[in-house]
Formats: structure tokens, sequence, C-alpha cells
């Protein structure tokens, strides 16, 4: 008997579905019981699930409500306390019928072929075991900014060992950049210190500086995790840190390098100097060209630091001690610590205050490491010996959970209409450096082209946040810290006309409206206007906008604009979305899993999020995501073991050819081929079901998801209504794409009939054949973007198996443009429905 | 759906969040009455803006439509009320001189003796080869002027 359980949602189903007919239709076949409730997902609705698979000895159950992404779980659960919890299908009603359609009538008919295809392929399915699969307790947190600092910190304190992997020199992340923060004008370094100590002193921590993300393989409980860490060339164990190779006399006049330059290394003091000539005759008995050369007896040597090596015999001989050490290294380029303001050395730490306090050498303006000369110049004034030659290093890690926390960057406004490249139009983080005491102008606001302080200081909020041409998407940060910083700057300069121009100003957060209120009282000037352009006249910028509460346009004059530009996902967490890979938004940013009750998981059992890497969001939030992250972790990997469904793959021996296609398409190493039979390692195999369309002998087969669940799925519909288009639709994108429509009442042809895949790279030629024997109008499949399916590359080799079959199609006389593959994202519920409109019309 | 209907629903008023950009970057509204961001306003809550004069400021420079970070179409939209307030008989009298000129003399500004000056002595020819120094091709001109009642649309003596 298979009981059939109709939700009504609400009226959310049974609003905009006949649930009498239903129960009606269902009940004339005998070995159907059909029931319904006001809310399955009740206690009530469970009680009833539960009590009638006993009372009448059920063998299958259908549910027919929601979509199993929301409510899947919890009917599993309950089934699974009276019978094997694989034993059911469900029948999307909700989202993908009764919310996507706009006729009653016609939602009616297409639940009635939903729940027609969900018994069918109910009739298939096999009871499925379980295993128990080790749990590696290591974790990895990448990106060593404020979320993923205090979500190692949080997660080594509960036990397990933490690799904190971040790409930069040193640990912090943008926070380290700050001057300070809102809303309290804390001092961000002096904040920030004490857990950068923490982290890099934790016992249960090892940071891999300078190290980046290769690849992630595995499973959740046992990931491999390739790193690659690029060579300091200086020694990390035997550096102190005192910085006598990075000294320097250097003092800029403006905050920023015009071009890159290469300093005296020496100064000869003329009043100490007799002019014996032993330093050039030293100088060219050791090198060939010598940089020291003496014109005449008596005269002061000439210095060609071009030529200077930097072997300082210059120094040590001379019997007057005349000759002094100014630079080390005589290389200095823009500081990539201070965006690109004040400089640094070609060896050098990105900031004083940094951790680990260890310097590097730049590779490509390191005049020994480029190979310009055969420069000493660190490597014999380091009393340690610290510099040296290195290779990169590759590790693989083996850990049981992953922590993403790989930030933001700012938008790059080049070429845009806020003028970017004139010097004196600035990012919010630039100014944080002009004004930060660690920064190039040691805290005095110095504006970029003659170093002069601005008396007139224009911020411009929404700089390509709000945006549908840049980030559509609020900043959220953007109006406090433009608001922090303004209050910053008039604190230390009254005497300065500071304007904000915005939007709206957003202030919700606790002790924000009130620190607003006291940017007001201070004298900072609010106009409600966007900007519309900032032109240039010299160094002096002339900034559009409207007072739009006084109706007029006005041009402000302005020695000083700083832009609050959109935050977007940073190169880091651009790369993880693409090498895990993970589910993004529309934004770009990684997607939770569920924005609300789920916010730091990833759709990807075992990884979670933390910090701006999910979204725009103050340090406060960052801090929060980091406690979430750790208390998630600490309750995944409690258990020794982690218990995993087999819903993996099998080999049946019997008809098994060893011919090995199926271990050549596994993108998981899943098949065993050592033993006398071939097997599937059940812990690796992700049950994509790739394997299954390459068996010549149909002797691999996926447990769930088999090929005889899927045609029965097809018969059960079309048996309904032949007035279909059959949409198979991976199970991590296609699929959720089409809820998303349904969520957002987004309306479209009923003749779209979903059937879920696990990955579209799953779906065989005879399977996207199969429905057009059987009646169907057309067939469409619906897989994620290329370069992000979640099992690599399913969708790329499903293009061409597409491809393939529209020809077959196209012999037959039925048309090869009535099957397509579209490719759409999670995210993308309107493009879902644009692509079951064109495959509807075409059909 | 008419075009007129076609170009209102594509006008995306409704998600104006009157920033002020459009008004703010307008080379026309410096000098003149026209601000683009009220008159979407007034268009969103659904005001009759067809008799407002500062409708015929707007040089469709298109600056405020391409920089619209919520892709309001401002000038289609202008353009759209202007075409409405011409029907209502709302098309103001400077620029029914230049219409009438066009019909004339195929041109909407024509030759002035100051210009001609100016041709004169940079040596161009006396008058410019277009339709204004061609009778039977300005005959073509007002004929698809007759035709589509253009004349009488502006000055409001269609009915």
């Amino acid at each position: 008997m298979i009981g059939v359980f109709l939700c009504d949602c609400g009226t959310n189903i049974a609003g905009n579905t006949d649930m009498e007919y239903l129960k009606e239709e269902l009940s004339k076949e005998d070995d159907l019981i059909v029931h319904e409730s006001i809310f399955l997902c009740s206690q009530l609705g469970q009680d009833l699930i539960k009590e009638t698979i006993e009372k009448e000895k059920l063998d299958r159950v259908v549910i027919c409500s929601c979509s199993p992404k929301h409510h899947g779980d919890i009917f599993k659960e309950c089934i699974g306390e009276k019978m094997n919890p694989y034993l059911w299908e469900m029948a999307n009603i909700r989202e993908q019928c009764s919310w996507a359609t706009e006729n009653k009538n016609e939602a009616t008919q297409k639940a009635l072929a939903l729940i027609k295809g969900a018994i069918e392929a109910s009739r298939t399915l096999q009871e499925i075991g379980q295993a128990k699969v080790p749990v590696i307790k290591d974790v990895m947190v990448i990106g060593g900014g404020i979320a993923g600092m205090h979500a190692a910190i949080e997660i080594a304190d509960k036990g397990f060992h933490v690799y904190l992997v971040e790409q930069n020199p040193n640990i912090g992340g943008n926070m380290c950049k700050l001057d300070r923060t809102f809303p309290t004008d804390d001092c961000s370094m002096c904040t920030i210190s004490p857990i950068l100590n923490e982290t890099a002193m934790h016992k249960n921590i090892d940071v891999l500086t300078m190290t980046d993300v290769e690849d992630v393989s595995g499973h959740p409980g046992e990931y491999t995790v390739t790193t690659r860490s690029r060579p300091r060339y200086v020694d990390f164990t035997a550096c102190t840190g005192c910085g006598d190779c990075a000294q320097t006399d250097l003092v800029m006049e403006t905050p920023t390098l015009s071009e890159p330059l290469w300093l005296d290394r020496i100064k000869i003091h003329e009043d100490l100097c007799n002019g014996c000539g032993a330093c050039a005759k030293l100088c060219a008995k050791q090198n060939d060209p010598p940089a020291l050369t003496q014109k005449e007896k008596g005269a002061i040597s000439d210095y060609d630091t071009r030529k200077c090596v930097g072997c300082w015999v210059c120094v040590e001989k001379c019997p007057k001690k005349a000759v002094e050490i100014i630079n080390v290294c005589p290389i200095v380029v823009p500081s990539e610590f201070n965006l690109g303001l004040g400089f640094r050395k070609a060896i050098y730490v990105p900031d004083s205050q940094a951790v680990p306090l260890k310097y590097l050498r730049d590779p490509e303006t390191c005049l020994q490491l480029n190979g310009t000369m055969e420069c000493q110049g660190c490597t014999t004034i380091c009393k340690a010996k610290a510099p040296c030659q290195e290779a990169e290093e590759v590790r693989q890690l083996r850990v049981g959970a992953i922590v993403v926390a790989t930030g933001y960057e700012q938008y790059d406004l080049s070429g845009t209409e806020y003028n970017l490249e004139h010097p004196n139009v600035i990012t919010g983080l630039e100014l944080e450096r002009l004004i930060s005491p660690s920064g190039p102008t040691l805290g005095e606001l110095k504006r970029p082209s003659d170093g002069k302080i601005p008396q007139r200081v224009v911020f411009v909020q929404c700089a390509g946040s709000r945006d549908r041409r840049y980030a559509e998407y609020c900043s959220k940060i953007c109006c406090m810290y433009a608001t922090k910083n303004a209050r910053l700057v008039k604190a230390d300069h009254p005497e300065i006309d500071v304007t904000i121009c915005y939007i709206d100003l957003r202030a919700a957060g606790r002790g924000y409206e009130e620190y607003y209120d006291q940017a007001r009282e201070m004298g900072i000037k609010y106009i409600r206007g966007n900007v519309s352009e900032i032109l240039a006249d010299g160094d002096e910028l002339l900034v559009r906008t409207e007072n739009t509460l006084l109706n007029e346009p006005l041009l402000l004059e302005a020695d000083l604009v700083v832009l609050s530009t959109a935050l977007v996902p940073s190169r880091g967490t651009k790369h993880l979305i693409e090498t895990i890979p993970l589910v993004p938004g529309k934004d770009g940013f990684i997607a939770p899993v569920h924005v609300k009750i789920a916010p730091v998981d990833t759709a990807t059992t075992g990884i979670f999020i933390a910090g701006t890497a999910e979204a725009p969001k103050p340090i406060q939030e960052c801090i929060t995501d980091a406690g979430a992250v750790a208390s998630r972790i600490a309750t995944f990997l409690k258990d020794d073991q982690l218990t995993v469904d087999l819903v993996t793959s099998h080999i049946n021996p019997d008809i098994c050819i060893k011919c090995g296609e199926c271990n050549e398409i596994c993108n998981y190493d899943a098949i065993d081929t050592e033993g006398e039979n071939y097997e599937v390692v059940d812990v690796a195999c992700h049950a994509c079901g790739m394997c299954t369309t390459v068996c010549p002998t149909n002797a691999i087969e996926l447990r769930y998801y088999s090929d005889i669940q899927l045609e029965k799925a097809v018969d059960g519909i079309l048996e309904k209504d032949k007035d279909s288009v059959i949409a198979y639709c991976c199970s991590q994108c296609g699929y959720n794409a089409a809820d998303l429509a349904g969520t957002a009442k987004m309306r479209y042809s009923p003749e779209v009939k979903i059937v879920r895949v696990p990955c579209s790279g799953r779906v065989t030629i005879p399977q996207m054949l199969y429905p057009f024997t059987r009646g169907a109008k057309g067939v469409m499949i619906g897989a994620c973007l290329e370069g992000q399916c979640h099992y690599i590359d399913g969708n790329i080799k499903e293009k061409d198996k597409v491809a393939l079959a529209k020809q077959v199609l196209d012999l037959m006389g039925i048309g090869g443009e009535k099957l397509e593959l579209f490719n759409i994202s999670s995210a993308e519920g309107a493009k879902f429905v644009e692509s079951a409109e064109r495959m509807v019309s075409r059909c | 759906m008419n075009p007129v209907e076609k170009a209102a629903r594509d006008s995306n008023v409704e998600k104006c969040v009157q920033c002020g950009k459009c008004t703010a970057g307008c080379p026309s509204g410096r000098q003149s009455r026209l601000r683009t961001r009220t008159l979407v306003q007034m268009a969103y809550q659904g005001e009759d803006v067809t008799g407002l004069p500062e409708l015929w400021d707007c040089t469709t420079c298109y600056n405020c439509a391409e920089r619209c970070p919520k892709g309001v179409n401002t000038v289609d939209t202008i353009i759209l009320l202007r075409n409405l307030a011409v029907k209502k008989g709302n098309f103001p009298k400077i620029h029914l001189n230049a219409v009438e000129n066009l019909y004339n003399t195929g041109n909407g500004f024509p030759l002035s003796p100051e210009v001609a000056q100016i041709r004169a002595i940079i040596g161009l020819d006396k008058e410019p080869h277009d339709v204004s120094t061609a009778p039977e091709e300005l005959e073509k001109v007002k004929r698809i002027m007759d035709i589509t009642g253009f004349l009488e649309l502006v000055r409001g003596d269609r009915k």
C-alpha cells in the first residue's frame, strides 16, 4: 500500500489547488490510501503520517507538499521513525505548482501529474542503508581577517586543531587598515592587536601566511585541501623583525610616490671625509664596476647607487667613519598595505604592527632576486642571517571541516563618472590609511596630489552601491564608516568643511542613530543627493549633486573627495566559489544555505562561511558569524564518526566488464579498481550519477535516482498530462531556481513539469529521448552555470550529450529544438521562468 | 499594447529612489526650471505633468538615463509625456515657430543673415545644399507632414 498525503499548507496550496478533486482522482486507484492535512509538517500532520504507516502497513509514502528543499528533512525524519527513510517520494506542489501557476484548474491538473509521477517513482525505491565515516578533528579556516581569526580562536579554544590560511604576509585583513571603528571610535589596531597575537600564539592554531588554496577534495568529515605557500625569501624563524634591513632616510612630501625609486644606500659626511680615497679604491677592488670613484686626490668620492651592491666595505674601512648607511635596500615602491599610498622597500613588512612581524622580500623588485645585480645589502647587514633562498611549499592538509572567511574588497570604480583617476579622489579605505597614525602620513590628513591639508572634504555615498550598473545591493556599512571618518576629520580639524552626499542615511544598529546625531552636532553637513559626476580643475575637484530637499542642482568645490565604494567579494572569495565549489548569490557573495535559519552554513556539508565573504557587514556581525561558525563546527565534529546515507552508486559484479569507463569519468576517485571486482568507495562517492551514464552494460547504478526511478517519474507525469515539457533539474541549481521562482510567485506554463536529478550530468541520452516516446512535447535540462557545477563538470559533459540527442531528435523527425539545456544558478528564478517559457513556446 | 502604454510600462518610474543623480548631472537643469527627479516623482504619484513647461527644457542628452542607478528611463519617459502633452494641445508656442519654419522652408532654424555672413567668410556656398534649397524635395517633406497631420497636431487643430 502507498500512503499519499496531501498538504493544504493553509491556503498556500489549497488556495490555488482543488484538493477535493485530487483526493477523488487519487482514491480511484486501489493501492493508494489518501489523506489530507492542513499543515502536514505540523506535529498533527506528522502523527497522521506515522499512524497511517503503522495502521495500514504502508510500504511506500508520497508526500505532496512544499519543496523537498524546504521540509524534506522533517518528513524524512518522521517517516524514518517507522520505516526505511528512503522509501518515500515528495511531490512539490507548492513552489513548483500552486505558487507558479496562474489558473487554479491548471494548477490542480499539474499537481495531479506531479503526484502521479511521485507515486510511480516511489514504487521503484529500494531500502538504503547507512555507513559510518571517520571524522578528522582538524579544521581549516581560510582567510585571516577579523572573522577568520575569531573563528579560528573560538574553534581552537574548543580543542580542535586549526590551520588558518592567509594569502597575505600578515593576518588581520582589512580591519588592520582601519584607523578607528564605529560606533565607539576605538582605535582599530588597539582592538585587533590582542586578537592578532592570540591567533599567532595559540597552541591549537597553525597560521599559514602567503598561502593560497589550490584545491579542495574529499567529503564532509574528510576533506583534503591543497595549499601553496609562496616563499618569503627571509627565514621565518631566524628573522627577529628588527627592521635593520629596511631602514631608510626617505621622507615623502606627498602621500603618493610618482614612480618607484632607487635611493642612495650610503651618505658620505663631507665634514668628516678627508678625501683619502680609500673607499673608492676598496670599492674598485671588490666590485666591477665600482660604485665609488675618486676624480682627483683629496676630493670626496662620487657615488652611483645603481652600481652599489651593498658590500659595505666603504662603511667598514673608512678611517674617518665618514660613510653612513642610509638605505640598506635602495628600492622603494608603493605600499600595497597602504593601498598604493606611502612606500615600502623590496624587503619589508606590510605594517610596523604586522603579525607575524617577519620580513619578506618581493621577488619582483628585490635586486638580488630579480637578477639585477649580486646585491648583498640585506644579507650582509642582517645579524640573524635571515634573508635566504626559498622555494614554494605545497601541502596537502586533511581536515574535517572548512570555514571560508575570505572577505571583501572595494569595487574598482576606475573609468566611471567618479573620476577615481584623479589623485585627490580616494576611497574610504584609502582615507583610513591617510588618517591612521601608522599610515604613510602618520595620521596627518594630507591630500595625495600635493600633500596639503584639504579645507573642503566631500564624502560620496553609494559610489557603486545600489546601482544597477555596478553593485545592485546596499553595502550596508558605508553610511556609518563615512560618518565615522567625517567625525574623525572634523574632530582633528574643526576648520575643515566636511560634507556627506547621500541617498538614504542608514543608521540601524546599536548606538548608530546617536552616533549620527552627534556627527550633525559636530557640524558635518549632510546633503541628500546622489553625485552625478566629479570634475577636476587642476588639483581641485567639482562635485555635481543635487540638494534634493531643496530641489537645487549643486556644484560643490572640494579639495579631497572620498568615495564610499561598494563592497564586492574579494578575489579569494571568488576563487573559492569556483575551487570548492560553493554557490554564489546573485550579488556574487557566497550564499548561505538558508539566509535566515542557516546563515553560516553553505550548501556543502562541512563547509561554513563567516564575515564579509557572505555579504557586506560591520565588524560586530563578523564576530557574531565567527562565533556561530565555531558552534556549528563543534556540533559537526563532536563524534568520531559521521553517519552518511548510502545514496551512492554501486556496481553489479555479475555484469561489470571492468572496462573502467566509470573510473574514467568519476571526479572523486570513488571507484576501487584494485580488488577482484570493481567497487564503489561509498565515502568518496558524491552520488552525482555521472558514472551511470557511461557504463556500457548498466552494471553501475545509483541507489537513489536510479534509471527506473526517473523513468517511472516521467511515466506517471505523462500518464496524467501529455501536454508536458519534462524538465530534468539538477538539485543544486536548476531545481532551486524553480523553487525561487515559485516563492516569488513568478508564473510560468503548467506544461513545464520538473523531475529532480542530482546533477544534470546524470541525465543520459536515453533519458532525454524517453519522454518523447511517451508523448511529451519537449524536454529541458536545468543545469548549474558553467564553471559552477557542484560535481565539477557534470553540466559541461551534459552539453555534449544534449548536442548528440538533438541530432537524434532531428533524425527522428521530432526536431532537436524540442530539447534544450539551460544554465541557471540557484539564485536565478527569473531565468528559470524565461527558459521554461522559451521551451514551451517552441514545443 | 499601444506604444504609449508600452513606454509607460518600461519607464521604471516606480523604481526611482529620488537620489537626485539625474538632476545633478542635467546640463539643461543648470540653466532652466527642469528638475528631472521631481518630474519622475510627480509621474510616480500619478500627477498630470503634461502641462508643465519644463517638460520641453530637456535636450534628450541622456546623461540622466545613462547614470540612473535604478534604470529609470527618464528621457524616453519625457518624450512620451511630450507626446501626451501635444495631444492635449500643450505644445509651447516657441517650438511651434520652429515646426512651422520646418514646414515652410525645410529647416527648423532657417539661415540667418549672421550665419550666411560667416559662411561667406570661410568660403562656403551662400546656402547649404539641403531641402531648403531644393524646392521639389521640400514638397516631399511637406507631403509627409501633410499626410501625418503633423502641423494640425502640434497646432492643436486636430479634432
